[in-house]
């Protein structure tokens, strides 16, 4: 289940999806402190605090997406962000 | 005679002008389909997402929420009808408004008493003109949902489920909308939002077993924050739903429309004819026995 591949990654907002794609690893603001996601990290569902949600590709490049709240679910290497509507 | 010409002619004109107005009207219909189908496809991966998240966590907290729970301190249900904002589309409105009478005949049957929440001109005016008491209305954009509509929306009604008895709070929420199942078929559907049912009815079928996930901060905290959400998840969708069974509608309806133009354009022009016709032979007899009466 978890290799150590790459991430599957769904940033979504209510009306669109923001960002999607695979990544390295990713890194979001928790409730209780920001954590950091990478192949093979065990299944986790969490709500968001204000904060940047931070995708880091396989070739160095990161992507920033500022959420103010919303919630993160990880599952066999598959993020997904869910941002509550920004404005 | 030349008259009846010219009567035929004027009508002719008349139908063709509603024939340009019809024919505008179901292009607009069909090029502003796809524009909703891709609204609803953008809003997908959010209500999926939503969905997927809080089976996961309704399976893990308790579920004594008071989102899933049913209330009994009071009768009064609210019940929430999409129509659209214009006519002109064949039964769309009738449709989900006899379904919203049928409900709401229902839950009166039943004891309760149905307050109306109506989204859309179409639907407002329906209720305004029977003097029925409406709660709250949301009109314009019925064709092209907005999320801060949705938002509204949603928080109006949790606001009403939470509130207290004697604020006039309710005790479920019932959703009339119309399901888009294809450019063809669309029905008028009813479906409970309020409270919900947890346990059959927010696990999708057919799918692999949730994962064990961990929750952070708690699963009831998790819970608590995601049922809202859902909630606006379910609406949001049900407006686009609604949106595009409306455009498919109207397309359908201006589609009817224009080939009737068409008939009865065509049967004018042959009466049209005929009457141009009769009107040359009465001359050309006219002339002929004027000519025999002076050879004569």
């Amino acid at each position: 289940m978890a290799g150590r591949g790459e991430l599957t990654v769904e940033i979504v907002a209510p009306d669109r999806t923001l960002w999607s794609g695979t990544a390295a690893g990713v890194s979001v603001p928790a409730a209780e402190g920001d954590m950091g996601l990478l192949p093979g990290h065990e299944s986790v569902l969490s709500l968001l605090r204000a904060g940047t949600v931070r995708v880091r590709s396989a070739a160095g490049s990161s992507e920033e997406f500022a959420v103010t709240s919303g919630f993160v679910s990880f599952d066999d290497d598959a993020v997904t962000v869910v941002v509550d509507s920004q404005d | 005679m030349a008259g009846q010409q010219r009567v035929y002619k004027q009508r002719i004109k008349s139908t063709q002008t509603l024939k340009k107005m019809f024919r505008a009207m179901e292009l607009i219909a069909a090029s502003r389909i796809g524009k909703a189908r891709d609204q609803a496809q953008a809003a997908a991966p959010f209500s999926r997402a939503i969905t997927r998240a809080l089976s996961a966590a309704a399976t893990h907290a308790s579920v004594d929420h008071p989102l899933t729970s049913d209330r009994t301190d009071t009768n009064r249900v609210a019940i929430l009808v999409l129509t659209a904002d214009r006519g002109m589309a064949g039964s769309y409105n009738a449709s989900v408004l006899r379904e919203a009478e049928r409900l709401i005949t229902r839950l009166t049957e039943e004891g309760k008493e149905p307050e109306l929440y109506v989204a859309g001109r179409r639907g407002v005016g329906y209720f305004t003109f029977r003097n029925r008491d409406i709660k709250e209305t949301w009109l314009g954009n019925s064709d092209a949902p907005q999320l801060e509509r949705a938002e509204e929306i949603a928080d109006t009604l949790l606001e009403a489920f939470r509130a207290p008895a004697d604020a006039g709070g309710v005790s479920e929420i019932h959703l009339v909308y119309t399901r888009f199942l294809s450019m063809v078929t669309q029905e008028p559907r009813v479906v409970r939002i309020l409270p919900l049912e947890v346990v059959d009815g927010v696990a999708p079928v057919g799918e692999e077993p949730l994962p064990l996930y961990d929750f952070e901060p708690s699963p009831e905290v998790v819970l608590d924050a995601l049922l809202p959400r859902y909630i606006l998840a379910r609406i949001f969708t049900a407006l686009h739903q609604a949106a595009a069974s409306e455009l498919a509608s109207r397309q359908r309806a201006m589609h009817t429309a224009t080939e009737n133009a068409e008939d009865i354009i065509r049967n004018y022009t042959r009466l049209a004819n005929s009457a141009r016709q009769a009107e040359i032979t009465q001359e050309i007899s006219e002339i002929v026995s004027g000519a025999d009466a002076l050879a004569g």
